[in-house]
C-alpha cells in the first residue's frame, strides 16, 4: 500500500526530512528549473550528483521506485535512438561546431557533439527525477500545503493536494474491501474462471459502491473542517510543518544558489553568449 | 469556495491519480483508466469543480509529483508527444460539465453526447499537441496518417470501452448521489 505511492504521511527522522516545506518546495523548484534549462554538463553533472547524494540519503527500498527508474532509462534509451535516426547532425547544430568521429554513410554520420548531447540528455532526464524523488519522499501532505502557502498560493489550493494525497490509501483500502466483500458472495475477478466481459461487468459493480463511498465521505469530511472552522479566514498556520532552522539555511543558500546560476545563464543564453550545448 | 467543493475536488484528484496508474492488460494495447476518471469528473462535477481537478491534477504532475500515468512528473512532461491529451482533459472536462449543468435533467441522451464532446475535444488537443511535438520539436516529420496510427487509432476500442464504462455507471449512480444529497 504505502509502498506503491511513495508518498509519506509523517515527517522522517533524517536531515533532509526535517526540512520546513518551504525550504524542501524552493530547493525542488529551483534546482528543476536550472535541470531544465540547458544541456551544459558543467550546470548537468554538478546538480546530478548533489542530488543524487542527497537522494542517496532519503532513498528507501521501493517496488514503485525501481519500476519507475528501469521505465525512465528504457524510454530515454528508445527516445535518444529515435532521436538520432530523425537527426544524426542534432548535437552537432547546437554545439555550432563539427567534430566526425565516423561516418556511416552520407546521411548517418557519429559527431562527438551528438554524443555528448545525447549523454547530457540522459543525465537531465535522470536527474530531473531523481530530484522529483527527493522531493517526494521527503514531503508530507501538510508540508506541501504550507510550503504552496508560504509561496503565497491560496490555501484552499493547498488543502485540495493534501486532502487529495491523504484520500489515496482511503481509496485503496475501500477497493480492497469492497472487492473481497463481493468476491465473498460469488462476484468473479479469477481470469481462469471468467470472461473478459463477465470480468469487465464484476469490475465495474466494485466501483459503484466505491465511488459512494468516497462521495460520503467528502460530506463527512467537509462537515467536520467546517465544525473546526475552517474557511473563516484569510490566513491560516500550520501545525504540522516544523519551524526553519539551521538546516533550513544552508538548503536554503543551496536554493538560492541554484536559482542565481539559472537567471546568470538564462541572461547568457538571451545574449547569445553561450551555445546551448557546451563540447570540450 | 464552499469546504464541500474543495473536499471534492481533493477526492477526485486522488481517484483520477489512482487511476491513472492502474492498467489493464487487455489485448495488444495496454491502457490505463485515465481517459475513463476524466469521462467521471466531466459527467459529475459542476464546471468549476471539474476545472479545478484537472488543473491541479495538471500542475501537481508539472511540478513533480507522480500523478501521470506510470508515476510520471515533472516539467519535463512538457515535452512528451502525450502531455497534450492531459491538457485535452482540462477542457473536456470543464466543456463537459459546462454542458451537463445546462440540462435539467440529464438521462442516457445528454450523457451520450456528453461522452462525445469530452472524447472529441481530448483527441483533438492532444492530437495537436503530438503533432507539434514530434514534428517541430522531434523533427520526425511524420504524416496526418502516421500521426494518426501512433496517438489515436490504436486506443479507439479502449476509448469506447472505457466510454461505455463510464455512460453506466453515470446512469446508475447519479440517482444514488443526488438521493444522498452529495452532488449539491
Amino acid at each position: 500500500m504505502h509502498d506503491q505511492l511513495i508518498i509519506r504521511y509523517e515527517i522522517g527522522d533524517g536531515y533532509f526530512d526535517r526540512l520546513a516545506g518551504s525550504t524542501k518546495l524552493w530547493v525542488f523548484v529551483t534546482a528543476l528549473a536550472l535541470m531544465m534549462v540547458s544541456f551544459d554538463l558543467r550546470i548537468i553533472l554538478p546538480l546530478f550528483l548533489i542530488h543524487t547524494w542527497i537522494f542517496k540519503q532519503v532513498y528507501r527500498e521501493s517496488r514503485a521506485l525501481k519500476f519507475i527508474f528501469r521505465f525512465m532509462l528504457i524510454m530515454n534509451l528508445i527516445n535518444v535512438l529515435l532521436y538520432y535516426l530523425a537527426n544524426p547532425l542534432t548535437g552537432t547544430e547546437l554545439a555550432g561546431q563539427v567534430t566526425v568521429l565516423y561516418r556511416f554513410n552520407d546521411y548517418f554520420v557519429l559527431t562527438y557533439e551528438t554524443l555528448v548531447y545525447f549523454f547530457a540528455r540522459i543525465m537531465k532526464m535522470i536527474g530531473s527525477l531523481i530530484i522529483s524523488l527527493c522531493f517526494i519522499l521527503t514531503i508530507t501532505p501538510t508540508q506541501l500545503a504550507s510550503g504552496l502557502y508560504a509561496m503565497g498560493v491560496p490555501y484552499q489550493i493547498g488543502t485540495m493536494f493534501s486532502l487529495g494525497l491523504r484520500y489515496m490509501p482511503d481509496i485503496f483500502r475501500d477497493f480492497t474491501a469492497i472487492k473481497e466483500s463481493m468476491q465473498m458472495r460469488g462476484l468473479e475477478l479469477n481470469p481462469k474462471r471468467a470472461g473478459l466481459f463477465k470480468r469487465l461487468k464484476a469490475n465495474t459493480a466494485i466501483l459503484l459502491p466505491l465511488i459512494i463511498v468516497s462521495f460520503d465521505q467528502v460530506e463527512t469530511i467537509s462537515s467536520a473542517m467546517d465544525l473546526r472552522g475552517y474557511g473563516q479566514g484569510k490566513k491560516r498556520t500550520y501545525y504540522g510543518d516544523l519551524e526553519p532552522g539551521n538546516h533550513d539555511k544552508q538548503m536554503r543558500l543551496l536554493a538560492i544558489v541554484q536559482g542565481g546560476i539559472f537567471v546568470i545563464y538564462m541572461w547568457l543564453r538571451l545574449t547569445g553568449r553561450v551555445h546551448e550545448l557546451w563540447v570540450i | 469556495m464552499k469546504t464541500k467543493e474543495i473536499t471534492r475536488i481533493a477526492l477526485m484528484i486522488a481517484l483520477l491519480v489512482i487511476a491513472s496508474q492502474l492498467t489493464i492488460p487487455i489485448g495488444i494495447v495496454p491502457f490505463t483508466l485515465q481517459t475513463f476518471a476524466v469521462n467521471l469528473i466531466a459527467l459529475f462535477l459542476k464546471p468549476k469543480e471539474a476545472f479545478l481537478t484537472t488543473l491541479l491534477y495538471l500542475l501537481g504532475g508539472l511540478i513533480g509529483l507522480p500523478f501521470f500515468a506510470g508515476f510520471h512528473g515533472g516539467f519535463q512532461s512538457v515535452l512528451t508527444p502525450s502531455f497534450g491529451f492531459i491538457i485535452g482533459f482540462l477542457a473536456a472536462a470543464s466543456l463537459v460539465s459546462t454542458y451537463l449543468a445546462k440540462q435539467a435533467n440529464p438521462g442516457p441522451r445528454e450523457y451520450l453526447i456528453a461522452l462525445v464532446i469530452n472524447y472529441l475535444v481530448t483527441n483533438s488537443i492532444g492530437f495537436v499537441y503530438m503533432a507539434f511535438i514530434l514534428n517541430s520539436y522531434m523533427g520526425k516529420g511524420l504524416s496526418i496518417g502516421g500521426l494518426l496510427a501512433i496517438g489515436i487509432t490504436p486506443f479507439i476500442l479502449a476509448e469506447i470501452l472505457k466510454s461505455a464504462l463510464a455512460f453506466i455507471l453515470a446512469l446508475r449512480l447519479r440517482p444514488l448521489l443526488k438521493r444522498r444529497n452529495l452532488l449539491d
